[in-house]
């Protein structure tokens, strides 16, 4: 998902693949990373996502509205463990949560439960 | 579900079958999350859907008789997105919901909706459901934070049945039932009054049509919901006032296999004219100087 004003910015998700996991059982989950030079480097930021979006806006922009182009919103569940669960993407789920980051998980708030 | 001025987020009700519906706006960086306002029937869902968040306000479509039932509510929202009012009951949700913004002129939008005709009876379109006043909010909210206490769950005889009441099914109203009678209405004031389309006055061929809405007979135009056989209502930006649309005249919108005739507008959706018999497939060119229909057999 490119960034809506920053042209060289992108998020994308993937999920693990069990390859990735040699001393430990593997577990398969979402995780989300970010690009800010067209994909030629990828910075993971966190696991078990499910939907995700940028904070920026051009409405917002043009209404003289300043949002940090950092700015990232995703929907996860912060205590899983072991494989990510399928059917909460069938259901409606308690255990995912809405979080906000402004420097890509450095540090993430949750602002909704 | 983010737009560029608005961030919509549904929150599992503990029963995680329902929801409640939370936004905020670009003005607060979509930082401020708060409980949207919906009257009383439409609190509890179990999904919704974004129709339109042009011109600062908010198009909702909630399926407030469950989700097996063909139609559910319009509500329009205030510039914040939060507090929202019953524009239209009853519209129709088929593959989609049939409502289609007027692209080519602000503040115009088009729906089918169920509305069956009583014998005798003058419809009229039906606004006049749950006022919703400050009372009912704080009722509701102590409502939720007795429930909220633990051991107290769902111990309110009256607030189950509210519940049910607000997941109430119709089963009394067969599917086929609903979509055999469907009426066209158009707004030209986003969603405040929604009137029957007037019918042409003449046929595509010049002989004169007597179809009047004092007679309950008016223009009905395909969206969405009969799935992709016939064309929807089409407009675009650039062509300023045109509407083209596939329908029927008459007290109801016809069945996908009853014949159908291409009509256009030329002052967004107020005046209809009877263009091509038979139904079309059609594309606007150059601000609407050339308009293209082909057959559609």
């Amino acid at each position: 998902m490119f960034h809506p004003t920053q042209r060289t910015w992108a998020l994308a998700a993937s999920w693990t693949s069990c390859a990735e996991f040699q001393t430990e059982p593997c577990k398969i989950y979402k995780e989300i990373f970010v690009t800010k030079n067209l994909g030629e480097e990828w910075n993971y930021m966190t696991n078990y996502v499910y939907d995700f979006e940028w904070g920026q806006s051009i409405h917002a922009k043009e209404h003289g509205v300043k949002i940090p182009d950092e700015r990232v919103f995703v929907t996860r569940d912060d205590n899983a463990k072991g494989h990510q669960s399928d059917s909460k993407r069938k259901t409606w789920s308690t255990q995912i949560d809405l979080f906000v980051s402004d420097d890509f998980f450095g540090t993430s708030t949750k602002i909704l439960e | 579900m983010k737009t560029p001025q608005y961030m919509f987020v549904a929150v599992a009700h503990t029963d995680e079958k329902r929801i409640q519906i939370f936004s905020s706006n670009f003005q607060s960086g979509f930082m401020t999350l708060k409980k949207v306002r919906l009257p009383k029937d439409a609190q509890l869902s179990n999904t919704f859907t974004l129709l339109d968040t042009s011109e600062s306000q908010v198009f909702m479509f909630i399926e407030n008789h469950g989700t097996t039932s063909p139609f559910g509510n319009l509500y329009i929202s205030d510039e914040k997105g939060r507090s929202f009012t019953l524009s239209m009951s009853n519209v129709i949700k088929g593959v989609a919901v049939d409502f289609e913004r007027v692209n080519s002129l602000d503040g115009t939008f088009i729906v089918n909706r169920y509305n069956k005709l009583v014998p005798g009876q003058r419809s009229k379109p039906d606004l006049s459901i749950t006022e919703f006043d400050e009372a009912d909010m704080i009722s509701e909210e102590a409502k939720k934070s007795r429930m909220q206490r633990p051991g107290m769950e769902n111990t309110s005889r009256k607030q189950q049945s509210t519940v049910k009441e607000a997941m109430r099914i119709p089963d009394s109203i067969p599917q086929q039932e609903v979509f055999d009678n469907v009426r066209t209405y158009i707004t030209h004031n986003k969603g405040a009054k929604w009137e029957l389309i007037r019918a042409p006055t003449q046929t595509s061929k010049g002989s004169p049509i007597d179809c009047h809405v004092e007679d309950e007979c008016s223009l009905h135009l395909e969206i969405y919901s009969q799935g992709p056989t016939l064309a929807p209502v089409y407009s675009t930006e650039t062509s300023v006032g045109i509407v083209l649309g596939t329908g029927n005249l008459g007290k109801r919108l016809s069945n996908v296999n009853e014949p159908k005739n291409m009509y256009i507008s030329r002052d967004g959706g107020l005046n209809w004219k009877s263009t091509k018999a038979g139904a079309h497939i059609y594309e606007l060119g150059d601000h609407g100087s050339i308009i293209v229909a082909a057959k559609h057999d």
